[in-house]
């Protein structure tokens, strides 16, 4: 039953959001069917980066627009139900992006996204589509549209995040688009920007163990010093 | 029907096909009551020598339900069910050992044609709060003594107050395992079984195992000492005379053979000495998780969740899977914390014995080929290749 689930999503992922490749200038930028490599620390860029406001905004005139011409197909109050969907959702977005900076790790099996304050985005590096966590509350899932890394988060209240990563060849600027969706209303978007810095070293190189938590020692210097002995230290 | 959707149907089609030969389904066998608090017997005095059989216990099988295990994605805890595969025949060898009714008790890589008894285990679940083990116990002449599923369940009282550390260890070693109750029930059940025996079948028995051994290592020799009764189980049709020299090599090869296995059990108790400490923590750990979750659960009424549309209403359901998702990756953290401490104790289980090289289950049956050739040297007799009867 999982595996049908996951190839469901695998035939839905590019029918449900056929739009973001094209409208994502960084994706577009990109023709390689290898993956990328997303490591590094990454600052977001909020000169370029979408205010909340401005697209909430930008989606209800879109929203209104369409009502205008009927194309809604519900009511003055189903219209006004499905903008107010659109609030909580916009909300929801900016809510689960505050993050200004990302630090991500990846080798040749997995991808790990780390964000101050929520939990890690980890998704393989190999062709397939997984689901990488499933409580009650929802499930995730991660998988590759051509060079673009996406996470899909069904809320158990039936509503959808996704999160769609994507680099540029120069390795300098990265993209997220977050789009929050439910049944009752449109879709709404938002994209962040990053570009990288370069995060002071750490000093430390350390190893989670159960008995005596994170055990530390000295990073060894680029100089060939010897490596300092461990100390204990529960960071 | 349009072309795409014929397509589509197929691979659908195909992908339930492909689901289900990918994942059998488990057939359904009925989960045992938990075996509460069981007092292990031990004996009063020593047991008559002809009730001293001497026990291998074989390195646990592993179907943990697990699923983390089940699922393959997260590596650290299959690496964790292989520990435990080492780990938890110990702690029923050390049972068996206290009881003081048995001859040598040994854990070993395989089965052994050397022991009276073989008992061998199937890990099926495993977490801090319940454990569940098929246990088939067998003597050499094939008859079955035990083939049962245990279960024990822990609860918080189970375990200390606070998580201890490693500055805790010396107290840690003192702490009986959370799940001793299961073992000291599986070796009360063997216990019974050899009590329902009388002498005659007990000295039969001694008398099978070692024939078996003998005809391990020369089915030529021995191989017409025994043959199978009406049950199917093996015994004796004559017995070699007490002065046949053949078996005063056999002898002299199963000491060796003995050394050897004693080497290896060494092994096996070094690897508990060594993880012990380290696996009560985890176990404590692993209680803590799934307490949490099931208080979780109740806190939050079911699951039933509201779906009102409001912002609050969706960060609150948002932020609850956050941290759902959050203490599971901290599990996964603390977990590859257990096996990082755990490897090298189960990395020395590859140490080199008498000159042979590999892991533990190809030093022993290298050691068993080498014995065999051995006995072939000294007796000109054919030794049969191991893994032939």
């Amino acid at each position: 039953m999982r595996a049908l689930l996951l190839f469901l999503f695998a035939v839905s992922l590019p029918a449900a959001s056929p739009g973001f490749a094209a409208e994502d200038p960084v994706a577009s930028s990109r023709s390689s069917a290898a993956r990328p490599d997303f490591s590094g620390s990454w600052e977001r860029d909020f000169g370029r980066s979408d205010r909340w406001e401005d697209e909430l905004q930008r989606t209800l005139d879109q929203w209104n627009r369409l009502a205008d011409r009927g194309v809604d197909g519900g009511g003055i109050s189903s219209s006004r139900r499905r903008a107010g969907n659109v609030v909580a959702n916009a909300r929801l977005a900016e809510l689960i992006t505050r993050q200004t900076t990302l630090q991500i790790e990846q080798d040749a099996y997995e991808i790990r996204i780390k964000r101050r304050g929520d939990a890690d985005l980890v998704c393989s590096t190999a062709n397939n589509l997984e689901d990488t966590f499933s409580s009650r509350h929802g499930s995730e899932y991660c998988g590759w549209d051509r060079s673009q890394l996406v996470f899909e988060i069904s809320l158990e209240t039936g509503v959808l995040i996704t999160h769609r990563f994507s680099v540029d060849a120069t390795r300098e600027n990265l993209s997220m688009m977050t789009t929050v969706s439910d049944r009752r209303s449109i879709p709404f978007n938002l994209r962040q920007f990053f570009y990288r810095y370069d995060a002071p070293a750490d000093d430390f190189e350390c190893v989670q163990t159960l008995s005596r938590g994170q055990v530390c020692s000295m990073a060894p210097r680029v100089d060939g010093d010897s490596e300092a002995p461990p100390v204990e230290s529960h960071r | 029907m349009k072309p795409t959707a014929l397509a589509l149907c197929i691979l659908v089609v195909g992908c339930l096909t492909a689901c289900a030969q990918s994942r059998p389904v488990p057939p359904t066998l009925p989960t045992p009551t938990s075996v509460g608090q069981v007092a292990l017997v031990t004996a009063v005095s020593e047991p008559a020598s002809i009730q001293q059989l001497d026990i291998g216990v074989q390195v646990f099988d592993n179907r943990s339900s697990n699923q983390y295990a089940a699922d393959g994605a997260v590596s650290v805890f299959t690496r964790i069910r292989e520990i435990e595969s080492h780990y938890l025949p110990v702690l029923l060898r050390n049972t068996l050992v206290e009881s003081g009714q048995w001859g040598a008790v040994r854990v070993l890589p395989e089965a052994d044609p050397s022991m009276d008894l073989l008992v061998s285990g199937t890990i099926l679940e495993s977490d801090g709060t319940r454990l569940l083990l098929e246990i088939k116990v067998s003597d050499s002449s094939g008859r079955e003594w035990i083939s049962e599923r245990y279960l024990d369940q822990a609860d918080t009282d189970d375990y200390p107050e606070y998580i201890p550390s490693a500055r805790d260890a010396a107290i840690t070693m003192q702490r009986l395992d959370t799940f001793q109750d299961m073992y000291a029930r599986i070796a009360n059940d063997i216990l019974a079984v050899r009590e329902s025996l009388n002498e005659a079948v007990l000295l039969n028995l001694a008398q099978v195992t070692s024939l078996k051994y003998a005809s391990d290592l020369s089915p030529d020799a021995f191989a017409g000492y025994l043959q199978r009764d009406e049950q199917g189980l093996l015994t004796p049709t004559r017995l070699p005379a007490s002065s046949d020299p053949m078996l005063a090599r056999v002898a002299d090869i199963r000491a060796r053979h003995d050394v050897f296995i004693d080497t290896l059990d060494e092994y096996y108790e070094g690897l508990y000495r060594d993880i012990k400490p380290t696996y009560h923590i985890w176990r404590q750990y692993s209680h803590d998780q799934v307490v949490e979750e099931q208080e979780s659960l109740a806190r939050e009424g079911n699951g039933v969740l509201s779906s009102s549309g409001s912002f609050e209403s969706l960060a609150r359901n948002y932020n609850r899977f956050k941290w759902a998702k959050i203490y599971e990756q901290e599990f996964v953290a603390l977990a590859a914390g257990f096996v990082s401490e755990a490897e090298p104790a189960l990395l020395a289980l590859t140490r080199n014995i008498s000159g042979l090289t590999g892991p533990v289950s190809v030093q022993y049956a290298q050691w068993r080929q080498l014995l065999r050739e051995l006995f072939e040297l000294e007796t000109g007799l054919p030794a049969s290749p191991i893994g032939e009867p």
